[in-house]
């Protein structure tokens, strides 16, 4: 039996890796742009995502302490579930995560909003 | 100093989406058909390989792919089928992602290899988020959880492309309702195909397995 042991990596929970992916990226992005400061970096988080706002912006403000992102503010926004109805093609809000269209009742349902995580855009000196 | 704004419009998961992409492309060029298997602690992932293996183990070359926190426990019960099984340990990640998938893959021996079960770590929460590479999403949940995880942990049951209702056997001895839980199940994702199956007295894996081997084969 082949066994690959992975020890050395760190405890972690979810957003912590996604976090240090959320500051590898801006520091990336600040670097090619020539910024010596990241004052604002605006989120977006949709709701079907299991990522806790609070959560990143508490790792964020340990991970960028001494970077030019240290005291960078996040803004977060939280993208509520939208769907689009293939059936009618009504786009409707996603209330208790029940896909099923509210004017026809069908059940095929695109998501439309609410899977994202992305870094929309940064402010920086 | 004038403030300036960068565009960056980036999905966060870009990355590890990347490397999924490029698992996958070792599958299909391997002709392996990969199943990313997810479930709470407890909820019966080894349990069903097992009973997988044993239904198909004639027809089908099988390996597995354990992850796990720590230990090999499982790894070392999959032991006496003599089937190509590796484990990773995460340390104390929650949940695979595709980097560690990778990190694995160089192991297998793929031209003796059909199907690729990857056992995700026991969590309903972070797998969901991380894609592996696989060619299908399979979750499973035991009869005590409830009838309303879907509602608790929605983005599981919507990337699934199987349910799985394991511990099929205790539904006399507890208060959960299957018709609220598919029903509920199916709210999230209409797609999602169900089985309901007791790993204990073997019902149900017929159905499973055999489901199984035409998506293989398809």
């Amino acid at each position: 039996m082949w066994k690959e042991k992975n020890q050395n990596r760190k405890g972690k929970i979810h957003e912590l890796s996604i976090t240090e992916e959320i500051l590898r990226i801006c520091l990336e992005e600040a670097n090619r742009a020539g910024a010596k400061r990241i004052i604002k970096i605006k989120l977006k988080i949709g709701e079907i995502t299991n990522i806790v706002p609070e959560c990143v912006s508490f790792y964020f403000n340990i991970l960028s302490k001494g970077s030019i992102a240290g005291n960078a503010k996040l803004d977060i926004e939280k993208i509520p579930i939208r769907g689009k109805c293939k059936n009618c093609r009504r786009e409707f809000f996603v209330e208790d995560f029940a896909f099923v269209c509210p004017e026809c009742m069908s059940r095929e349902v695109e998501m439309i909003s609410g899977r994202e995580l992305t870094i929309d855009f940064m402010e920086v000196q | 100093m004038a403030v300036k704004i960068i565009n960056i419009f980036t999905d966060v998961l870009e990355e590890n989406e990347k490397i999924a992409a490029s698992n996958r492309e070792i599958f299909e060029k391997n002709n392996v058909f990969a199943v990313n298997l997810m479930s709470a602690p407890g909820a019966g992932k080894t349990s069903l390989i097992e009973k997988t293996i044993d239904f198909l183990k004639n027809s089908i070359k099988i390996a597995v792919l354990e992850g796990d926190i720590t230990s090999s426990i499982d790894s070392e019960r999959l032991e006496k089928y003599h089937i190509p099984v590796i484990q990773i340990n995460t340390g104390g990640e929650c949940h695979l992602n595709a980097y560690m998938v990778s990190e694995a893959l160089p192991h297998f021996k793929f031209n003796d290899i059909d199907l690729l079960i990857i056992e995700n770590v026991g969590n309903l929460v972070c797998p969901a988020e991380f894609k592996v590479g696989e060619d299908m999403k399979v979750m499973i949940l035991s009869v005590p959880e409830g009838h309303d995880k879907p509602k608790k942990y929605p983005l599981m049951f919507r990337e699934s492309r199987v349910l799985i209702i394991n511990k099929i056997d205790l539904k006399d001895f507890c208060d959960t309702d299957l018709e609220v839980l598919k029903k509920n199940a199916l709210e999230i994702n209409p797609s999602l195909e169900i089985f309901e199956v007791s790993c204990k007295t073997g019902a149900g894996i017929e159905e499973w397995s055999n489901f199984l081997v035409r998506k293989i084969k398809s």
